[in-house]
C-alpha cells in the first residue's frame, strides 16, 4: 500500500494523463503536434504564433480498463487484523446458511472429529486467535458436522476436513483392558497424594492392603467402607477377593484411591455394572490436588493480615 | 468429684442392658454344650451364678460390650470348642483322656480377635469343671511400679518381692475359689508359716497373706505348693483330698518381657524377669510338668498399650517357626538382627523346646467363620438390637468389613448398624 | 548439725523428727505422694534427686506416705539427715553470694545490683530477671 498516500488523487489523474498520451502517441506517430509539444518553451511571454493543439479524445470510460489506482486486497477482511480467521469464519457461516435446510442427527450421533486444538489453529491460521473466537469457530464445525452423512454435501466436507488434526486420533479403537488369563483384573487409580493399584479376583471375599488386615490399615469403619464401596454398592463383597498396594498420602486419600481403583478393575470383570457403579460414585476421577503455595501467600491463596502502618 | 470416682467409673463394668431383649431358650455354658460342636456358631449364656466368681478373678475388661445385652454371653467358635475339648481332657473325661496333662499356651492374634474373651472361656469352663483359677487379669500392673516392692536380700541378682500385689492376687483367688478351697485341707509342712493351725483350710491359708502383705509371698509360695501337691506329707494325711487341675491366665503378657518401671538402689531399671511374681508365673511356661496336677497356662498377649519388645515378637516367630517344622539351624530361622539389642533372657525364656513333654504352643486367634459370624449377628437381631434381616449377603459384607470376621470389629458394626436403623 | 541451727525453729529442718513431719507434710494426710509432695517439698530436692532417693529405699514412685513402712520412714529421715537440704543449703547459696561479692567480682557486683550473672542480654526480655528476686526471697534464711 505503498502508493495510498494523500495526494493519490492528483497523481492518479497525472498517471491517467500520461497513459492516455502514450496510447495516443502510439496510434498517431507521426503527428506534428507531437515535436511541438515536446519542444515547449517556458517563456513567460505568450507566443504570438501559436497552433492550435489538437483536443484529446474523449475517455471512454465504458472500455477503461488499467492498472488500478492502489492494490485492492484480496480479502475483505484484509483490515480486521485477522482475516484469514474472519475468513473462514465467513465461508462456514455461509456454508450453514447455505445448507441450514438439511436433516441433522443428535449430537451424540454425529461422527467424532478431532477439530485443531487452539495453538494448533493459530499455526494452520498464522493468527493470534483469541480462545474464545475459535470456540465460536468450533461451535459452527460441530453444528455442520450435525448433517446427516448420507446427505452431507462435498463441499462442506472438504471445508470441514481443512479444520481437522493431521492424524486421526479418533481412528484407533479403544480397547477395554480385560481379565487376564489368570483371572485377574488390575486397576490402578490416584487420589490426593495416595496412588493404588488393586488386584481383583473371584473369591470369597478376603482383602489384603499391602499384605495386611484391612482392619489394620484403615482403623476407621468409614474408610474400609470406602475403600470396598464398589464392592458394596454392587453387592459384590463376598464375590471377589481384593489384593491391594497403596502408597503415599493420607488415610482417606489412600481409602479413596482404592475405591477409584476397585471400581476400575470391577468394571473389567463386569462392565456391565458401569451404570451402577457411576451412580454409585466410584468411577467418576476426582482429579483435585492441593494447590501450591505461592510466594507473597501464607497458603495458597490467603493473604498476610494486612497492616496499615 | 470425690478421689478414685473417675477411675471407678473407667473400671466400671456393666453386665446387663435391661432395654435388650431377653432371648427366649438362650443355652447356657455347661460342661455338655461346650464341647457341642452342633452348636457352634451360637452365643451361650454365662451361668449366672458363675458371674461373681467371673467378676472376681476380673475376667471381664470394661470395653468388651458387654453392656449391650441383656446378659452376658459368648460366642461358641472353633477355637473355643477345641479349648472345651482339652478342658475335657484335663479333667480326665471325654474321649481321650490325659489326667494330668499341662497345657500351655501363648495366645496371639489381632486387636479385637478375642484373645482376651478366649480366656474369660477358659476361665468359665474350669470353674464349669471345678478347677483352681489363678488370674492375673492385667499383667502390666505388676510392672508399672504402681504397687510397693521389696528387695530379697541374698539374691544375685538382686530379686524383688510385690507384697500387695501378692496378697491382691491371693485375694482373687480365695474370692472366685472359695467352695474349692474351703475343702481342701493343709498338707504339707510351711515352716516359714508357724502362725498356721494344723488343719486348717487353704481358704484359711490364703488369708493370712492378704491380712498382712508382708509375709503374703510366703503365704503365696505354701498356697502353690499345697495346691501342686500330689501327695500328703508324712503326718498330714488325715483328710487329704486330691487337687484338682489348674487355670492360670495372664492378659498382657508382653509387658512381662521387657524392663519394668521399677528402679532399684543404683537408679537402673528393674527387669521383669527380676520380679518374684512375674518370675514365677513366667517359670510355669518352662519344660516340665510345672502344675503337678495338671492344668492349662493361657498367657494372652495384648495389643492395648502394647509395650511391643522385640525380643518377644522375635520369640513368638520363632515358636511359629518350630511349629511349622523349621528347625533351629535353618536359614530360615528368626534371629534377631545383629545389634538389634534383642532381650537375651526373652529369646531364653520362649526357645522352642526340641522334645519338650509340654512344649509351650503359640495359638494364634483368627477371624471367625461366616457361620459363627451369622450366629452372632442373629443373637443381636434376637437381642432387638438389629432390625435388618440377615441374610448370608448381609453376614458376607459385614465379615470382610470386619477384616474376616475379627469379632471385636464385627461387634463394633453391629452397634452401628444398630445406631443407623433406630 | 541441725540441733545447732541458730534459727531455733524446727518446721522444716532436717533433723530425723521434723524429716519425719515434712513427710507427712503439707497438710498431714498419709495420702499424700512421697515424692511428689512429702520429699519436694524440702529446699535442695527436686524431681532428680528425689527419685533417686526413693529408688534407693526401694519405694514406688506412687507410693503414699501412710503406705510407707516404719523401716522405710527411718532410712529416708536418716538420708534426709545427712542431706544438705533446707537452711543448710540456703545458708550456703547465700554465703557464696556473699564470698562473690566481698571479692568484689563482677559476679559479685551482678548480684548486689539484682541483675542477671551469668551473662544473659539485659536490653531486652527484662523480665527474666524477675525470677532472681524471687529466688533470693526463697533461699533466704527461713
Amino acid at each position: 500500500m505503498a502508493w495510498h498516500k494523500p495526494n493519490g488523487l492528483t497523481q492518479a489523474m497525472q498517471s491517467l494523463r500520461l497513459t492516455s498520451a502514450i496510447s495516443n502517441s502510439s496510434i498517431n506517430a507521426s503527428r506534428p503536434t507531437f515535436n511541438a509539444l515536446r519542444t515547449r518553451t517556458y517563456a513567460t511571454e505568450t507566443e504570438a504564433v501559436s497552433i492550435p493543439a489538437a483536443a484529446a479524445p474523449e475517455i471512454d470510460f465504458v472500455s477503461f480498463s488499467q492498472k488500478p489506482a492502489r492494490i485492492i486486497p484480496a480479502s475483505r477482511a484484509y483490515f480486521s487484523g485477522s482475516p484469514r480467521f474472519i475468513d473462514a469464519l465467513l465461508e462456514l457461516e455461509a456454508l450453514q446458511a447455505r445448507h441450514a435446510g438439511l436433516p441433522t442427527v443428535a449430537p451424540a450421533e454425529a461422527p467424532r472429529m478431532a477439530w485443531f486444538k487452539l495453538p494448533q489453529f493459530r499455526d494452520f491460521v498464522g493468527e493470534p486467535v483469541p480462545n474464545k473466537k475459535y470456540k465460536s469457530l468450533v461451535k459452527i464445525l460441530q453444528q455442520l458436522n450435525r448433517i446427516q452423512p448420507e446427505f452431507l454435501p462435498a463441499d462442506v466436507r472438504d471445508t470441514l476436513n481443512k479444520f481437522l488434526r493431521p492424524g486421526n486420533p479418533y481412528s484407533k479403537e479403544i480397547v477395554p483392558r480385560t481379565v487376564d488369563e489368570s483371572g485377574l483384573a488390575r486397576g490402578k487409580a490416584k487420589r490426593k497424594e495416595s496412588h493404588a493399584v488393586v488386584q481383583l479376583v473371584e473369591g470369597e471375599g478376603e482383602v489384603l492392603v499391602n499384605g495386611k488386615n484391612i482392619v489394620n490399615v484403615f482403623s476407621r469403619l468409614h474408610d474400609r467402607e470406602s475403600a470396598l464401596w464398589a464392592l458394596q454398592a454392587t453387592q459384590r463383597l463376598d464375590k471377589y477377593n481384593v489384593w491391594i498396594k497403596v502408597k503415599g498420602g493420607g488415610v482417606t486419600g489412600q481409602a479413596e484411591a482404592i475405591t477409584l481403583a476397585v471400581g476400575r478393575a470391577l468394571l473389567m470383570h463386569e462392565p456391565g455394572l458401569k451404570p451402577v457403579l457411576r451412580k454409585a460414585g466410584v468411577i467418576t476421577v476426582d482429579p483435585r490436588r492441593v494447590e501450591r503455595k505461592k510466594p507473597g501467600h501464607v497458603k495458597a491463596r490467603k493473604m498476610p493480615t494486612w497492616v496499615k502502618r | 468429684m470425690a478421689p478414685g470416682e473417675r477411675r471407678a467409673l473407667k473400671k466400671r463394668i456393666v453386665l446387663s442392658n435391661p432395654n435388650a431383649l431377653e432371648i427366649e431358650g438362650m443355652v447356657d455354658l455347661s460342661a455338655e454344650t461346650m464341647v457341642d460342636s452342633r452348636l457352634r456358631g451360637t452365643v451361650l449364656g454365662l451361668p449366672m451364678p458363675m458371674i461373681d466368681q467371673l467378676r472376681a478373678v476380673e475376667a471381664f475388661k470394661p470395653k468388651q460390650g458387654w453392656s449391650i445385652f441383656r446378659r452376658p454371653g459368648t460366642v461358641l467358635r472353633r477355637d473355643t470348642i477345641e479349648m472345651g475339648r482339652l478342658v475335657e481332657q484335663i479333667s480326665g473325661e471325654g474321649d481321650k483322656p490325659q489326667k494330668g496333662k499341662v497345657a500351655k499356651k501363648i495366645i496371639n492374634g489381632m486387636k479385637g480377635s478375642g484373645k482376651s474373651v478366649h480366656l474369660l472361656q477358659a476361665m468359665a469352663m474350669a470353674f464349669l469343671k471345678k478347677w483352681v483359677v489363678i488370674t492375673v487379669p492385667d499383667a502390666r500392673e505388676l510392672v508399672c511400679a504402681n504397687t510397693a516392692y521389696t528387695a530379697v536380700e541374698g539374691t544375685k541378682p538382686l530379686q524383688y518381692i510385690q507384697p500387695n500385689a501378692v496378697s491382691a492376687l491371693l485375694k482373687r483367688t480365695v474370692e472366685a475359689n472359695r467352695e474349692l478351697l474351703a475343702e481342701l485341707k493343709v498338707s504339707q509342712n510351711h515352716p516359714s508359716l508357724p502362725m498356721l493351725q494344723p488343719g486348717s483350710t487353704l481358704e484359711e491359708l490364703a488369708k493370712l497373706g492378704f491380712a498382712d502383705p508382708a509375709i503374703s509371698w510366703a503365704v503365696f509360695q505354701a498356697f502353690w505348693a499345697e495346691l501342686t501337691a500330689s501327695a500328703p506329707a508324712a503326718g498330714l494325711e488325715k483328710g487329704f483330698v486330691p487337687r484338682p487341675p489348674m487355670l492360670v491366665t495372664v492378659d498382657g503378657l508382653a509387658h512381662w518381657m521387657t524392663e519394668s518401671e521399677y528402679r532399684d538402689a543404683d537408679y537402673n531399671k528393674i527387669h521383669a524377669h527380676d520380679l518374684y511374681f512375674v518370675k514365677h508365673f513366667l517359670s510355669l511356661l518352662k519344660e516340665g510338668d510345672s502344675l503337678k496336677n495338671g492344668g492349662l497356662l493361657l498367657y494372652a498377649t495384648s495389643l492395648s498399650n502394647n509395650p511391643n519388645p522385640l525380643a518377644l515378637s522375635i520369640a513368638l516367630d520363632r515358636l511359629t517357626a518350630h511349629q511349622a517344622g523349621i528347625s533351629a539351624s535353618s536359614p530360615e530361622y528368626p534371629n534377631p538382627a545383629a545389634y538389634s539389642g534383642a532381650d537375651e533372657r526373652v529369646l531364653e525364656l520362649l526357645k522352642p523346646a526340641e522334645k519338650a513333654i509340654s512344649p509351650v504352643e503359640l495359638q494364634t486367634l483368627e477371624g471367625i467363620t461366616r457361620d459363627e459370624a451369622r450366629g452372632f449377628y442373629e443373637y443381636f437381631a434376637l437381642s432387638g438390637l438389629l432390625r435388618d434381616s440377615i441374610t448370608d449377603q448381609w453376614v458376607g459384607q459385614r465379615w470382610s468389613l470386619s477384616g474376616g470376621g475379627i469379632i471385636g470389629e464385627l461387634e463394633k458394626l453391629g452397634r452401628r448398624f444398630r445406631a443407623a436403623s433406630a | 548439725m541441725e540441733s545447732t541451727s541458730p534459727s531455733g525453729t524446727c518446721s522444716r529442718q532436717a533433723s530425723p523428727q521434723c524429716a519425719a513431719i515434712g513427710l507427712s507434710a503439707p497438710n498431714g494426710s498419709t495420702n499424700t505422694h512421697v515424692q511428689q509432695k512429702s520429699l519436694q517439698s524440702f529446699f535442695g530436692i527436686g524431681d532428680f534427686t528425689s527419685s533417686r532417693i526413693m529408688a534407693r529405699f526401694n519405694i514406688h514412685p506412687t507410693c503414699r506416705v501412710g503406705e510407707l513402712a516404719n523401716k522405710q520412714v527411718l532410712d529416708l529421715t536418716a538420708m534426709l539427715s545427712e542431706m544438705k537440704i533446707e537452711n543448710d543449703l540456703r545458708r550456703e547459696v547465700l554465703n557464696n553470694i556473699k564470698r562473690l561479692k566481698e571479692t568484689g567480682t563482677y559476679r559479685g557486683r551482678r548480684h548486689a545490683l539484682g541483675l542477671p550473672v551469668n551473662g544473659q542480654r539485659t536490653r531486652t526480655q527484662v523480665s527474666i530477671t524477675l525470677p532472681y528476686a524471687i529466688l533470693l526471697r526463697r533461699i533466704a534464711p527461713a
